[in-house]
């Protein structure tokens, strides 16, 4: 079951729940052309405390628990460790899902929402602007991180012609 | 000039690595059909790699004292 990649479900899920997120990540990037692949959706929730309702009840439908626990020991959703700044890192039926509360800069879903496109995908969807993933890229630390600059440079201006 | 310009930042690319080829063509899809066609890349790539792990490649690899 775990060998199946359904990230589309997963963003499906979370918009029937209604819930306030913007994507990030690789999976952002995809969206708007990026020859990537990925394996897991990151998204920035927002932590209002009716929209952590809303979450937890995606979660619950996608029979989320923490990644790196064992099998057997499975650790479900906590609602308080969502309402942080820190990082949930969930597997789902569907695939990974990871809810960040921040990301790099201390950037929140209400910072995060102003730098977004919006997409129609049988909900309302939010996507962080590529032009924003590209500028994160390039902080990062991580190596992986920067070798998809190119590739999202190139279809920044590939997509502008 | 800015026609140069492009010119030069597609041979930049390129010899980075990157294949315009592809850009271009997932530029032409809807949003939907680029995030299915990424299910379908990283389902091939889990699976690939559950399977290389597993020792059962299929091109006679097997797993050493397997």
């Amino acid at each position: 079951l775990e060998e199946e990649r359904r990230l589309t479900s997963v963003l499906g899920v979370l918009l029937a729940e209604r819930v306030d997120f913007v994507l990030v990540g690789a999976l952002a990037a995809v969206a708007q052309g990026a020859p990537l692949t990925t394996h897991d959706v990151d998204i920035v929730h927002a932590r209002t405390p009716q929209n952590l309702e809303r979450l937890m009840a995606a979660l619950v439908k996608l029979n989320a628990r923490y990644r790196g626990r064992p099998a057997d020991a499975p650790l479900p959703p906590d609602r308080k460790a969502l309402a942080t700044t820190g990082h949930s890192l969930f597997m789902t039926d569907l695939g990974p899902l990871d809810c960040l509360g921040a990301i790099e800069g201390g950037r929140t879903y209400d910072d995060l929402a102003p730098l977004s496109v919006e997409v129609d995908m049988d909900g309302r969807l939010l996507v962080l602007q590529l032009e924003t993933i590209v500028e994160l890229k390039k902080q990062s630390t991580e190596a992986k991180d920067r070798q998809q600059v190119p590739v999202l440079e190139e279809t920044l201006r590939r997509r502008g012609r | 000039v800015s026609q140069r310009n492009e010119q030069t930042d597609e041979i930049q690319a390129r010899a980075a690595g990157v294949d315009v080829t592809l850009i271009d063509e997932m530029l032409r899809m809807t949003v939907r059909q680029r995030l299915e066609q990424n299910d379908r890349m990283a389902t091939l790539a889990v699976k690939l790699r559950a399977a290389f792990e597993a020792g059962k490649g299929r091109n006679g690899w097997k797993k050493r004292g397997g």
